[in-house]
């Protein structure tokens, strides 16, 4: 089997007086990976089934009928479990216990009745449903470990503290894909489990689309062939990660979310990969100043994949007096820099015209236009005029629209931390992804 | 070939009568070399050897990680880690390269090579060799540091030079040929900015039965002749391809030429994008009288571009002092780029080959 891939892009000169280094680090799994182990998978299916979900009748329906399909695609042998979430946490099936099924026609079966049952009422306290999937999750710490999460309202029967508890008691334990169906629910809530748990966040605009949407999701697990990859970041003496973050697909940032690992090193984790993935990080090291003519290592990074040592990485840093060598961007740098630049832009510009601020609305979604438009991200430049009239994109010339729909709005918002990449003709692509 | 790894010492001032060579981008490996399994290249997945700097297939740079060579004396820079890999695993900095400063020395021909103080890599490379005749070739080349990896450019350009002059001395125009090949063979990441990995190239072939002093190059070297005799002008044998060279041949005033910010960009070079029509310009000199023949790269000249300013600051004694103390002299005066002397003792042909007496 062939090995990942750590390519470093960076400007290396600094300088005398920098105490900055960028580099941007694209990881790339080979085309066969798992082509010589079967990893096991566990999976757990978790819906909304409050009050809410009633209204309009369609939503509950819709949810059941994907639920089904879904269960009906699980390749025998795949470990699962259904859970119903109101302000507690009902496990589905299996009927009982702490041990997830085995897919089989039986299991199928039984769990497709099952989730036929699933009658909504009650409020909505999502820390239960993690923490229900949490315990069911337990026990099978080297599967492929993934939920699907959704909901169509506020998380309103409980504390936000309550919550963040919950997820600081996940992580590590699986992964979570989020979505909102409708436009009741929080962005941000949602965006928190995601952000914490590793999963990708997204809008289900219509009740309909919720089938499609499942099957998306168990086509994704069913596709990842290792469980965990690390970077594990070693910095020289007096050298510190300032962040990291991902940047392609989307947008994360990870700083935070390190386990130190011993004085000069700490890891995070990026989840489970499918072969031949892609994903840009965006690192940053603060290093002490240099003298001219010096070269020191800034970071060394380190792929380390289902706790194996893989590929290794170096960030360097080369101080010099020439202005020539210290003036220049690294291209890969400056356009992950500019798509995080995007990305606050839109979601400055969404709060503004939230709290009624329409003159600062209409300057940050009018800078996200333009720079949306530079980088060649036309997905999200389709979804600001949603949201905005836009005159010029190139000069980021907008007028706020009087009448937006609700979910125009939140699917920007949803999808604002969505990426494009460079590529050797120039960045572009479709930033609303598949 | 990639540079070695391993430090690199003085060659034995002695060397045996048969033959002596150097170059100044490997050395001979006082390390067996380490036997690890094969690596993969963190840039583009393909093989690479344990004790390579770069990847053949994309240029990327490697760690030598797979070599984990330590290295038992603590890092030069902090004192406190060890050099594992090629870098301190304390502070971080880069291992010391041995091209930072390399000598050889072979009586009547040596070389010092220093990166300077304010250049990160010592770019400037070269490759000598003296017969057992005292005849001599030698090849120096400077990389260009607004392209990629100029020093894998100034290696792989000296080395392949040295090897068609060591088997055709007086082959100038195919030495550069072969030089112009192996640069365009480097293998270099793209890169947005800066271009193909070039260099500068000086070739020299002495052969002392016939006192003739054979010179070919592109770019900016230079070759200057130092009569013993203080009552005869030195002068330079090279004509540099920069564009003020230019200018000033066309006829633009040399005051003006010399202010102007293009002054020193050089209209020559090795590298895919040189231009396939370059011939090296070729020199022939008939030595008349005994003293020395100077080559070196601009980190030297900028500082004493005049003969008689570089007469003047060059110690006596053996070649090696002279080449030494020209370095020094550069070094003092700021030591902004990388500097490359070599010094070869010349005399006329005589039908005793070991009379070095001057002529009345």
């Amino acid at each position: 089997m062939s090995t990942f891939t750590a390519a470093v892009h960076q400007n290396e000169f600094l300088a005398a007086d920098a105490t900055q280094a960028h580099a941007v680090v694209t990881v790339t799994a080979p085309d066969d990976l798992g082509a010589t182990t079967q990893a096991e998978r566990c999976v757990a299916l978790v819906v909304d089934s409050s009050g809410s979900m009633s209204n309009p009748i369609a939503k509950i329906h819709a949810a059941r009928k994907a639920l089904v399909t879904a269960i009906e695609a699980l390749p025998d042998g795949t470990r699962f479990c259904v859970i119903a979430g109101d302000h507690r946490a009902r496990l589905v099936y299996p009927p009982r216990g702490r041990d997830m099924a085995v897919a089989s026609d039986q299991t199928r079966g039984e769990a497709t009745r099952a989730s036929k049952d699933i009658k909504p009422s009650g409020g909505t306290a999502i820390s239960t449903w993690l923490d229900l999937a949490r315990e069911m999750f337990e026990g099978y710490d080297d599967a492929i470990r993934a939920a699907y999460l959704i909901t169509d309202g506020r998380n309103e029967s409980e504390e936000p503290d309550v919550l963040q508890r919950a997820l600081a008691r996940c992580v590590g334990v699986f992964q979570c894909d989020a979505r909102g169906v409708g436009d009741k629910w929080v962005v941000d809530e949602l965006r928190g489990i995601t952000s914490a748990l590793l999963g990708e966040l997204d809008i289900v605009k219509d009740p309909g689309e919720m089938e499609a949407d499942f099957t998306a999701f168990l086509d994704r697990v069913l596709g990842k062939a290792v469980r965990e990859v690390r970077l594990r970041i070693w910095n020289p003496k007096g050298a510190t990660v300032s962040h990291l973050k991902q940047v392609s697909p989307s947008i994360e940032d990870l700083t935070t979310a390190a386990t130190e690992e011993g004085p000069l090193a700490r890891s995070w984790s990026t989840g489970a990969w499918a072969p031949g993935e892609v994903r840009d990080y965006h690192l940053a090291v603060d290093v002490p100043a240099g003298d001219v003519g010096q070269e020191k290592l800034a970071a060394r990074v380190t792929l380390v994949v289902d706790g194996e040592d893989a590929t290794q990485a170096l960030v360097r840093a080369i101080w010099t007096d020439d202005h020539a060598l210290t003036t220049r961007i690294d291209p890969q740098v400056a356009h992950y820099t500019g798509q995080a630049d995007l990305a606050a832009a839109i979601r400055e510009g969404l709060a503004a015209r939230r709290a009624g601020d329409q003159a600062e609305a209409t300057v940050k979604l009018g800078k996200a236009v333009q720079l949306a438009h530079e980088a060649g991200n036309e997905g999200t430049v389709r979804m600001l005029a949603k949201v905005v009239e836009v005159e010029d994109p190139a000069t980021g010339t907008v007028r706020l629209r009087s009448k937006v729909d609700e979910l125009d709005e939140m699917e920007l918002d949803t999808r604002s931390t969505r990426t494009v990449r460079v590529t050797a003709t120039g960045s572009g692509g479709d930033g609303s992804g598949a | 070939m990639q540079p070695d790894t391993a430090p690199t010492t003085a060659p034995d001032p002695d060397p045996s009568p048969e033959d002596a060579s150097t170059d100044g981008a490997s050395t001979d490996s006082e390390v067996s070399a380490v036997s690890a399994p094969a690596d993969a290249c963190p840039t583009c997945g393909e093989e690479v050897h344990a004790s390579d700097r770069w990847c053949e297939a994309c240029g990327g740079e490697l760690d030598g990680t797979s070599t984990a060579e330590t290295i038992d004396t603590p890092c030069p820079a902090c004192g406190v880690g060890a050099i594992v890999a090629g870098w301190c695993d304390s502070c971080g900095v880069a291992a010391p390269d041995p091209r930072d400063h390399v000598e050889a020395d072979h009586g009547t021909v040596a070389v010092v090579s220093d990166v300077g103080h304010h250049h990160h890599r010592n770019e400037d490379a070269f490759a000598v060799h003296v017969g057992d005749d005292g005849a001599a070739v030698l090849v120096v080349c400077d990389g260009v540091s607004s392209t990629i990896h100029p020093e894998r450019a100034s290696a792989a350009a000296a080395e392949a030079a040295l090897d068609v002059l060591r088997a055709t001395p007086t082959d100038l125009v195919a030495a550069h040929a072969a030089a112009q090949a192996a640069v365009v063979a480097v293998p270099a990441p793209p890169h947005a900015d800066l271009g193909n990995p070039s260099c500068t190239f000086l070739g020299a072939s002495w052969d002392p039965s016939t006192g003739l002093v054979r010179l070919g190059g592109l770019g900016d070297c230079r070759a200057y002749l130092v009569p013993d005799d203080p009552r005869h002008d030195a002068h330079v044998l090279t004509l540099d391809d920069s564009w003020a060279h230019e200018a000033i041949a066309s006829g633009r005033d040399p005051e003006l030429v010399a202010d102007d910010p293009m002054a020193e960009a050089i209209t020559r070079w090795l590298g895919r994008d040189a231009d396939l029509s370059w011939t090296p310009s070729l020199t022939e000199h008939v030595v008349t009288e005994p003293g020395h023949l100077v080559l070196c790269s601009d980190g030297l000249w900028k500082y004493v571009p005049e003969p008689a300013a570089l007469r003047a600051v060059m110690p006596d004694g053996t070649p090696l002092t002279r080449a030494a103390g020209l370095v020094r002299v550069a070094l003092d005066a700021g030591g902004q780029d990388n500097i490359t002397v070599a010094v070869l003792r010349v005399s006329p042909a005589t039908l005793e080959p070991t009379s070095q007496e001057p002529s009345t």
